[in-house]
């Protein structure tokens, strides 16, 4: 990652990040209380140097090292505020994705990656099948980065239809995003720049993977880890798939259109023991497969919402003597 | 196929995306200015997402284009389904679905 780099003065704090020693809670929580005071007395008006490290601390006192902040790890938006924003953000999410991930957790993301590569080939194969220009294809993959919305545009103009309808379908198709994000909330982390990076790596299974976990630590990691990876693969596959063409054949040949809802059910079944949510749930799909004939896609996905009125309580009035 | 269409459905995904987290926030501080939500809020929209996936996943795994999807892409979905309720290791689930599914294929079964 070339932004990792960023600026000389990133290069500075980043040093700065690591010899204070951030992997020891006990050590960085202890060393962040006390320079706390001090660091609140210094002005405005400080060195430039030393504002930088001041910043790289407030990082650290927010870190996910010091048990009694609410923040996993140093997101807030202060800590973000210049040039060595992005590099602070990139390593604090590195470290505690390398701290919180377990082995099993990454097989099974990298197996989700895997899968997602493929599709990203398949997508590229069929993009410049469809008649599409050679950057088209990768244009989508990167400013895009919602599979199922990047074959339906393909698609319907590779059928002639008009590019507004297929845009429009698209964009039907993706509004589920906004529940997705709604519901993984702060997840992602609260400060400005992990949410502008962290939204465009809302994908289904990245919401999945990472509702799916217990601790807001590892769901965290689990979901950087597994946007940025299938952010990577996916374009990585749309590239190779675009180049090789033809060669690439159907995915679904391959069982993949099986894959991902098979892994995503995998990762829903444990919230489903849950009763209320079993039951909002059944309804939702129910709804759903009924309306999908008749609608765009993504509305019956959408109309599955209406499923949740299991969760209000019940009327009082319906007491019926057994 | 051109860029303005490829930047329209750009920036409108992602204002999908963005927006999620931003109303949350204005919830946040609609009740009460804390950063966490009211637990039955959070708790109704967790299970919104869980209701999403799950309608995503039946309509991925019975529906193709408005349709019936066939007998192979349910059978491989529900065999993957059965093993993660049994336990196996996501994996084999995955791995499972799709052998199902591109065996039955292979076989004819549409």
């Amino acid at each position: 990652m070339s932004l990792a780099k960023g600026t000389s003065s990133a290069t500075d704090s980043a040093h700065s990040v690591s010899t204070l020693g951030l992997p020891l809670a006990a050590s960085s929580c202890d060393s962040v209380d006390l320079a706390m005071p001090a660091r609140l007395a210094s002005s405005d008006s400080d060195r430039p140097a030393r504002s930088r490290s001041r910043r790289s601390e407030n990082a650290m006192a927010s870190s996910g090292a010091c048990a009694m902040n609410p923040l996993p790890f140093g997101l807030s938006d202060r800590s973000f505020d210049l040039t060595n924003s992005l590099s602070l953000f990139i390593i604090e999410v590195m470290r505690s994705i390398w701290r919180t991930l377990t082995p099993s957790l990454q097989r099974d993301m990298l197996a989700m990656a895997g899968a997602i590569a493929v599709v990203g080939m398949s997508f590229g194969a069929i993009a410049v099948a469809s008649g599409l220009d050679w950057w088209m294809p990768s244009a989508l993959s990167v400013l895009v980065f919602a599979g199922g919305s990047q074959f339906m545009v393909v698609g319907i103009v590779a059928a002639g239809g008009g590019l507004a309808a297929a845009v429009v379908g698209a964009l039907l198709l993706n509004a589920r995003h906004l529940p997705f994000g709604l519901a993984l909330g702060d997840i992602m982390g609260r400060g400005k720049l992990a949410r502008a990076i962290g939204s465009h790596l809302l994908i289904d299974e990245s919401v999945a993977f990472a509702m799916a976990q217990k601790e807001p630590a590892r769901a965290r990691a689990v979901f950087w880890f597994l946007g940025t990876t299938a952010f990577v693969v996916w374009n990585l596959g749309t590239i190779v798939g675009a180049a090789a063409g033809q060669v690439i054949g159907d995915p679904d040949a391959f069982g993949l259109d099986a894959a991902f809802p098979a892994g995503l059910l995998a990762l829903v079944l444990p919230s489903l023991k849950n009763a209320r949510t079993r039951n909002a749930a059944l309804l939702g799909a129910a709804v759903a497969l009924t309306t999908t004939p008749f609608l765009p896609a993504g509305v019956p996905v959408l109309l599955a919402l209406v499923g949740l009125v299991v969760l209000l309580p019940a009327p009082k009035k319906v007491e019926v003597p057994a | 196929m051109n860029i303005f269409a490829i930047l329209i459905l750009a920036v409108g995904t992602y204002a999908f995306r963005f927006a999620g987290p931003l109303l949350r926030a204005r919830l946040a501080k609609a009740h009460g200015g804390s950063a966490e939500l009211p637990p039955r809020l959070t708790e109704l929209l967790s299970t919104a997402a869980t209701v999403l996936l799950v309608a995503l996943i039946a309509t991925a795994a019975l529906t193709d284009g408005g349709g019936f999807a066939g007998i192979a892409l349910p059978a491989g979905v529900l065999t993957g389904g059965l093993l993660a309720w049994r336990k196996a290791p996501f994996v084999v689930v995955v791995v499972a679905a799709a052998v199902v599914a591109a065996g039955l294929r292979v076989l004819g079964v549409p």
